[in-house]
C-alpha cells in the first residue's frame, strides 16, 4: 500500500507539472488577449464613463461615425460614416451613415440610432462627468452642464443652474430637450446625422472619435429601460448614480468585440464579434472581418509582484507597469521601439528577452499640485488644522497671498522628483498646456528649485508674519500613487527646511475619501492629474484655469482673477485661426506662471511592455489605455 | 451530546441577535446617505431626492422600527448595496465565499494532518534530530512573513518553473467553467470539475491553489506543530501510557492508541479556531497569487471606505465563526468522552 501510494503521489505531481506550455516556450493563449491592469472601470456606460480604464473598455466594444486613423489624433477614417462634410461656416456637420451594420444584440444601426445616443448622453450629463466636451459646442461657449441650457431656454434667470429642479420647471426642461434636438437631427430616409454648432469647433471628430460619440441602438435601449426618446421623460434619467445606469454592466455596440460578462474586482471579458461589418481596413494594412484574437481578458491584478511574475510565466500578453518598476523589466526586453509602433526606429537589446517595449511615448498628460486660495471649511477641516496662522495651522485663505504660492514654486526640485518618480522619462512643464501645443513656448519663464527665493517668498508672505509664527497642514496624496507621494514628501522636506516653524504632514487617504474632499475643496493643495479629452490647448486651461473647471474650480480663484482668466478663454474657444488664437493661450500660460496658482509637477513619457509575439500595436496619444483597440493586434511569433 | 448540541443551536439566535444589535449600532454612526445604501445603488444627489428616499425607506422611524425593517432583509439575505463590489453585499459574498472555502479545505487538510504529524513525531523523538529538524521548520514558518514567502513561492515554481500559476484557473479553463455545458454546483472549481466529469480542469484548478494553499499551511504548520508537540509530551508522560507499555503494547500502539487521541483535544481548539479563521479570508495570501476571496474583498472594501460591505461582511463572518466555535466543541465531545458538555 505505501509503495502504491508514493507512486500515486509521484503521479499525480507530475500530472501537475507536465501541462501544455511548462516545456517550452510558445505563444500562450493565442486566442486570448490577456491584460493585467490596476484601473477597475467605474462604469461601462459610454456616455457616463470619463476614466481611461472603462474608456478601454468602451473603444473594443462601441464605434462613433468616426474613427482615429492609427497613429494621429487629428486625422479620421471612416467608421458607421461613409463620408461627412463641414458647412463653410463651420457650424454644420453632416454625416452619412453607414447600411447594413448590425448591433450586438441583433439591431441593426440606423441614422437615428446615432442621433439618440448623442442626445441620451447630454440629456444625461451626470455631475463631473463628460457632457461638458459636447454641451459646449452645441449650445456655446458656458454651458457646462444640461441645466444652463433649461435656465437659458426656459429664462429662468437662476444665477447657480445646478440649484434648478428638473421636477419644478417641467416645461423648461421639456424645451431644452428640444432644442437639443434640433441641434442632434437625424434623417434616416436620407440616411445622415445632422449637428448643428453653436460655434466653430475644430476638435468635435476627436471627442466624437472616442468612446462618447458610440453608437447605441435605441430600440434596444428602450427595452433594458433606458430613454425612450421623449423629450417629456428625459428627466427620469438625468444624473444618475453610476449603477443606476441601464449601461452600468451591460454593453451592445457595433465593434469588433462583443461584452461577455464583468465580474467586479476580477475581471472583463469580451468575445469578437463573428458578424463584424468591416469589409475595408481603416488603413492600408490594417485588418478586416471579424478580430484575430478571439477573446479579450482584462485581469483586475492590483499586486505588481503578481503582474511581474505573470509577465514572466508568459500569461499576460500586456501589464501596467508603473515607472518605478521599469527596473525590474527591463532585462527581460528583447526589442525596444522608439517610435510609437514596429515600423519606426528600433533597437534589439537582448535577443534572450521574451518582452517588447515601446518608448519615448509623448503622453498628453500632466499633474499638478494646485493651490487652494480658499479652503472650504464647512464642516471642519482637518487638513488646515488649527485653521488660523498661529504656527499650529493655516487659514482658509492661506494661498491667496501670491508671496505663499511662490514659495511653494520656488521649493520644489523638479530635477530630484523628474528623476525618483520617473525614472527621468518626464519634462517639467512651463504651465498648463503642455510642449508642443499651440501656446506653448520654449521661452516661457518657468519656476526652478530655488531655496534663497524661496525663503525670500515666505519671509514676505502675510505682511512678514509667516516667518515668525510659523505653519502646520497637512498635505494629502491618494494611497497607493507612489509619483504624488514622491511629489509631497520633497514639498514637505524642502519647505520645512527653510524654518523649523514650518510643519508639512503627508498623509494619503483611499482614493473615494480623497475624491470626495477634494470635490468639497477641502483640500490646501491638491495633487492631481489630467489626460487631455482631445488634442486642443483649450482642453488644458479649461481644467486648470477656468473658474468653473474640473480642477479649478476648487481653487477658489479671486473674481477678478477668475474673470481674467474666463475672458482669454472664452475668446480662445471662439476663434478658429490657429495665428489669432496662439496669443491667447500664450498668454493664459503666462498668467499661470505669474500669478503661481499651481506647481506644475511633470509632464510625462509613458513606456508599455508587451510579449513578443503581440504584433501590430501602435501609439495613439488620444488611446485612453495601451489595449483600446486589440482589433489591431495579432498573436504570433 | 446531542443534548448539547441541541441546547447550542438554541443558543444561536440569542448570540446572533446580540451581534445584529453590535452591528445595527455601528450602523447609526453612518450618515443617511450611506444607510440608504442598505436599500438602493441609486443615491440621489440632491437634498428633496434624499428626504424621500429617507422617507420611503423609515429612516426616519424609530430605532426598533429601523432595526426590525434591517433584520427583516438581513434574513431575506439583503446585505445591502457594495459601491465597491458593484453589486449586492450578498451576491458578492455569495461569489467570494466559495474561493474562500476552497482554499481553507485545500490548505487547512495539510496544515492539521501535517501539523499533528510532525507534532507527534518531534515529541516522540524528543531532542533527537528530527526533534531538532521540525523545531527549527516551527520557528522559520512562524516568523516568515507572508508576503515575502508567498512572494518567493511566486517567483520560484511561477514565473520561473511555471508550475503552479498564480489566479484561480487558466484562460482555457476558465472559459469550460463560464460555458453554459459547465453547472457551478459549488462554485469551488475542484469540486465542480470532478462533478463535471473534467479531470483536466480539476487538475488546472488544483495547479492553481498549490502555493496559496503552501503559503498559509506553512505558517500555520508551525502553530500546531508547536500545540501538538507540547501536548504529546505531556501525555507521554502520564502513567497510564507508562503502564500501556510496561503491558508489552508497542510503541506504535501506545502512541496512536492511548497518547494521541488524548494528546489532540488542545489542536482541536487551535486547529478550529485556525481554520475559522481561514474562512474569514485571508488578505495577503489572495492579493499576492491574485486569489479572489473573502479576505481580499474585505480589505479593498476597507480601503475604499465601503462601509455597507464592510458590515455585510461582519455580519457575515460573525455567524462564521459562532457557526466554528460549535462545531469544534462538539469535535471536543466527540474525540474525548470524559469532556462533560454543560
Amino acid at each position: 500500500m505505501k509503495r502504491w501510494s508514493v507512486v500515486f503521489s509521484v503521479v499525480v505531481v507530475l500530472s501537475l507539472l507536465i501541462t501544455p506550455g511548462v516545456l517550452a516556450r510558445e505563444v500562450k493563449n493565442p486566442d486570448t488577449f490577456v491584460v493585467a491592469h490596476y484601473g477597475e472601470p467605474e462604469s461601462l456606460d459610454p456616455a457616463w464613463m470619463y476614466d481611461t480604464s472603462s474608456a478601454a473598455v468602451a473603444y473594443n466594444v462601441y464605434e462613433s461615425v468616426v474613427a482615429f486613423n492609427r497613429m494621429k489624433a487629428d486625422e479620421f477614417v471612416p467608421a458607421l460614416a461613409t463620408e461627412w462634410n463641414l458647412s463653410d461656416d463651420g457650424l454644420t456637420w453632416t454625416f452619412k451613415i453607414r447600411e447594413g451594420v448590425k448591433f450586438h444584440e441583433g439591431g441593426t444601426l440606423e441614422p437615428h440610432d446615432i442621433a439618440y445616443s448623442l442626445q441620451r448622453g447630454m440629456l444625461q450629463d451626470r455631475v463631473d462627468g463628460p457632457q461638458i466636451l459636447f454641451l459646449e459646442p452645441f449650445f456655446g461657449v458656458g454651458t457646462s452642464t444640461i441645466l444652463d441650457v433649461v435656465n437659458q431656454v426656459g429664462d429662468l434667470k437662476v444665477e447657480d443652474s445646478s440649484t434648478i429642479d428638473l421636477t419644478v420647471n417641467v416645461k423648461a426642461a421639456e424645451d431644452a430637450c428640444k432644442k437639443l434636438k434640433e441641434a442632434v437631427s437625424a434623417d434616416d430616409k436620407a440616411g445622415t446625422v445632422t449637428l448643428k454648432l453653436a460655434q466653430p469647433t475644430p476638435w468635435l471628430l476627436q471627442i466624437l472619435a472616442q468612446q462618447w460619440g458610440a453608437a447605441l441602438d435605441m430600440e434596444w435601449q428602450v427595452k433594458q429601460g433606458d430613454w425612450d426618446g421623449d423629450c417629456a421623460t428625459w428627466t427620469k434619467w438625468h444624473n444618475p448614480a453610476a449603477e443606476a445606469s441601464v449601461l452600468f454592466n451591460k454593453m451592445n455596440g457595433t465593434g469588433p468585440y462583443k461584452f461577455d460578462h464583468w465580474t467586479p474586482g476580477e475581471e472583463i471579458v469580451l468575445v469578437a464579434n463573428e458578424n463584424y461589418w468591416r469589409t475595408e481596413p481603416k488603413w492600408q494594412g490594417g485588418p478586416t472581418g471579424p478580430a484575430r484574437i478571439k477573446r479579450v481578458n482584462l485581469k483586475l491584478v492590483e499586486e505588481w509582484g503578481t503582474r511581474l511574475a505573470m509577465f514572466q510565466a508568459g500569461d499576460i500578453d500586456y501589464g501596467d507597469v508603473d515607472a518605478a518598476f521599469y527596473s525590474q523589466v527591463d532585462p527581460m526586453v528583447k526589442t525596444i521601439y522608439w517610435e510609437g509602433d514596429e515600423n519606426g526606429q528600433s533597437e534589439e537589446v537582448n535577443p534572450d528577452g521574451q518582452l517588447i517595449a515601446f518608448r519615448n511615448l509623448a503622453r498628453p498628460a500632466q499633474t499638478g499640485a494646485m493651490m487652494n486660495f480658499k479652503v472650504n471649511t464647512e464642516g471642519g477641516n482637518p487638513f488646515i488644522l488649527s485653521g488660523k496662522l498661529d504656527g499650529q495651522g493655516i487659514p482658509p485663505d492661506f494661498f491667496s497671498d501670491i508671496h505663499v504660492r511662490k514659495a511653494f514654486c520656488y521649493s520644489f526640485d523638479w530635477d530630484t522628483f523628474i528623476n525618483d518618480a520617473s525614472q527621468g522619462e518626464a519634462v517639467q512643464p512651463k504651465g498648463p498646456i503642455p510642449m508642443d501645443m499651440l501656446g506653448y513656448r520654449a521661452d516661457q519663464p518657468t519656476y526652478s528649485y530655488d531655496p534663497a527665493k524661496a525663503e525670500a517668498e515666505f519671509k514676505a508672505a502675510w505682511g512678514g508674519k509667516l516667518w515668525e509664527t510659523g505653519f502646520a497642514m497637512q498635505l494629502v496624496y491618494n494611497t497607493g500613487n507612489d509619483v504624488r507621494r514622491i511629489a509631497a514628501e520633497l514639498i514637505k522636506a524642502n519647505v520645512e527646511a527653510l524654518n523649523p516653524k514650518f510643519k508639512i504632514d503627508v498623509v494619503s487617504l483611499p482614493w473615494a475619501n480623497f475624491l470626495e474632499v477634494r470635490t468639497q475643496g477641502k483640500l490646501p493643495i491638491m495633487i492631481s492629474g489630467w489626460l487631455e479629452d482631445y488634442h486642443d490647448p483649450s482642453n488644458w486651461v479649461q481644467p486648470f484655469m477656468h473658474p468653473n473647471g474640473s480642477y479649478s474650480r476648487m481653487q477658489n480663484f479671486p473674481k477678478e482673477l477668475g474673470d481674467q482668466f474666463l475672458e482669454l478663454i472664452n475668446q480662445g474657444v471662439k476663434l478658429t485661426d490657429p495665428k489669432e488664437r496662439a496669443p491667447i493661450y500664450e498668454k493664459l500660460q503666462n498668467l499661470a506662471y505669474e500669478n503661481a496658482i499651481t506647481i506644475f509637477l511633470y509632464q510625462p513619457y509613458d513606456r508599455h511592455y508587451f510579449q513578443e509575439w503581440v504584433k501590430g500595436w501602435y501609439y495613439n496619444p488620444l488611446m485612453p489605455e495601451p489595449y483600446a483597440d486589440i482589433y489591431s493586434l495579432s498573436k504570433e511569433m | 451530546m446531542w443534548r448539547y448540541i441541541v441546547r447550542r443551536l438554541l443558543a444561536l439566535p440569542i448570540l446572533l441577535f446580540g451581534i445584529s444589535l453590535l452591528i445595527f449600532a455601528m450602523l447609526q454612526f453612518l450618515s443617511p446617505y450611506e444607510r440608504a445604501s442598505l436599500y438602493v445603488s441609486d443615491i440621489p444627489k440632491r437634498q428633496g431626492d434624499m428626504e424621500a428616499l429617507i422617507r420611503k425607506y423609515g429612516l426616519d422611524r424609530p430605532l426598533y422600527e429601523q432595526y426590525l425593517r434591517w433584520v427583516g432583509n438581513v434574513v431575506k439575505g439583503d446585505l445591502g448595496f457594495s459601491k465597491r463590489g458593484k453589486r449586492p453585499v450578498s451576491e458578492a459574498i455569495a461569489h467570494l465565499f466559495p474561493a474562500t472555502l476552497e482554499l481553507t479545505l485545500w490548505s487547512g487538510i495539510p496544515i492539521i494532518w501535517i501539523g499533528i504529524s510532525l507534532g507527534v513525531l518531534s515529541a516522540v523523538h524528543q531532542n533527537r534530530w528530527i526533534d531538532q529538524v521540525t523545531r527549527v521548520f516551527a520557528i522559520v514558518g512562524w516568523s516568515f512573513p507572508t508576503f515575502v514567502f508567498g512572494l518567493l513561492l511566486l517567483m520560484i515554481f511561477y514565473a520561473k518553473l511555471g508550475w503552479f500559476p498564480a489566479g484561480r484557473l487558466s484562460e482555457w479553463a476558465a472559459q469550460v467553467v463560464q460555458s453554459d455545458a459547465f453547472r457551478a454546483y459549488t462554485g469551488m472549481n475542484t469540486v465542480d470539475a470532478l462533478l463535471n466529469g473534467r479531470l483536466d480542469v480539476f487538475v488546472d484548478a488544483l495547479r492553481h491553489i498549490v502555493l496559496p494553499a503552501i503559503t498559509l499551511s506553512y505558517l500555520s504548520w508551525a502553530l500546531i506543530l508547536r500545540v501538538t508537540r507540547s501536548s504529546m509530551l505531556e501525555t507521554l508522560r502520564q502513567d497510564y501510557v507508562t503502564t500501556a507499555r510496561a503491558k508489552g503494547l508497542s510503541e506504535r500502539e501506545v502512541v496512536n492508541r492511548h497518547a494521541k487521541p488524548n494528546a489532540l483535544l488542545p489542536v482541536v481548539t487551535i486547529g478550529g479556531l485556525n481554520l475559522i479563521m481561514l474562512l474569514n479570508g485571508v488578505v495577503i495570501t489572495e492579493t499576492i497569487f491574485n486569489y479572489r476571496g473573502m479576505g481580499w474583498f474585505f480589505a479593498d472594501a476597507a480601503l475604499h471606505l465601503d462601509v455597507i460591505t464592510i458590515l455585510g461582511f461582519t455580519l457575515f463572518n460573525a455567524v462564521i465563526l459562532v457557526l466554528g466555535n460549535l462545531a469544534v466543541d462538539v469535535l471536543y465531545a466527540v474525540i474525548d468522552p470524559r469532556v462533560r458538555l454543560t
